[in-house]
């Protein structure tokens, strides 16, 4: 657990981070509820948000079946 | 180190620098006075008992965040520590500059005192938790 120093009238500069150890001796409770310090909370890593499909998207087109007739159709020539 | 006009003492409570709002400042430090008094002695003898000491401060009200009044409001009822400094806090490297500390119970607070005009003040006496101990430099 770590703690933030939000006011000017704390021996560390604000914006200073702090352990318990440092604090040792220091009603940390009533410095917080006084505002001169602020916990610290570890960031976490959040895991990217899930962003559902769009279902038409999902949607995947019918594939027709292609004949044998179309196969052997070639485009015809002009002359 | 010559004499000294109270100027600029450094008063932290709690950890907390409220020297600016801080107009008087008294260490008290008294001890129990305990008899020894036996058949021959010509009169009472006596030695210090146990320190009961107490720090009196005058503060200058102030309800901002971070000021007077949201630092020891917390602390009524409980314990604080304290550092007293004479010289101010700035000259602690001088070395020879005393500095007294210890702990006290934090048994008052006149949050709002004063009539129409006045300053807000809060005058306090708290005992101290076992003993002051004076210190030098930083």
């Amino acid at each position: 657990m770590s703690w933030r120093v939000t006011s000017s009238r704390l021996a560390w500069d604000a914006g200073t981070v702090l352990s318990a150890d440092d604090l040792a001796g220091c009603n940390i409770g009533a410095l917080v509820q006084g505002g001169h310090l602020e916990p610290v909370t570890k960031s976490k890593r959040t895991p990217p948000v899930q962003v559902p499909d769009d279902p038409q998207k999902k949607k995947a087109k019918p594939v027709e079946p292609v004949t044998e007739d179309e196969l052997a159709e070639e485009p015809e020539e002009q002359e | 180190m010559a004499r000294i006009v109270l100027t600029d003492v450094g008063v932290v409570l709690g950890g907390v620098d409220l020297s600016d709002h801080i107009a008087s400042v008294e260490i008290s430090q008294n001890f129990n006075e305990v008899t020894t008094t036996a058949f021959g002695d010509g009169g009472v003898t006596r030695v210090a008992g146990l320190e009961d000491s107490s720090l009196s401060l005058s503060f200058h009200q102030d309800f901002a965040t971070s000021e007077v009044e949201a630092t020891i409001g917390p602390l009524v009822g409980g314990t604080a520590s304290f550092e007293i400094a004479p010289y101010g806090t700035a000259v602690a490297a001088a070395g020879t500059a005393p500095r007294y500390s210890g702990t006290v119970l934090v048994t008052e607070w006149t949050a709002v005192n004063g009539a129409v005009g006045d300053l807000s003040t809060a005058d306090v006496t708290w005992p101290v938790v076992g003993q002051v101990a004076k210190g030098t430099g930083a």
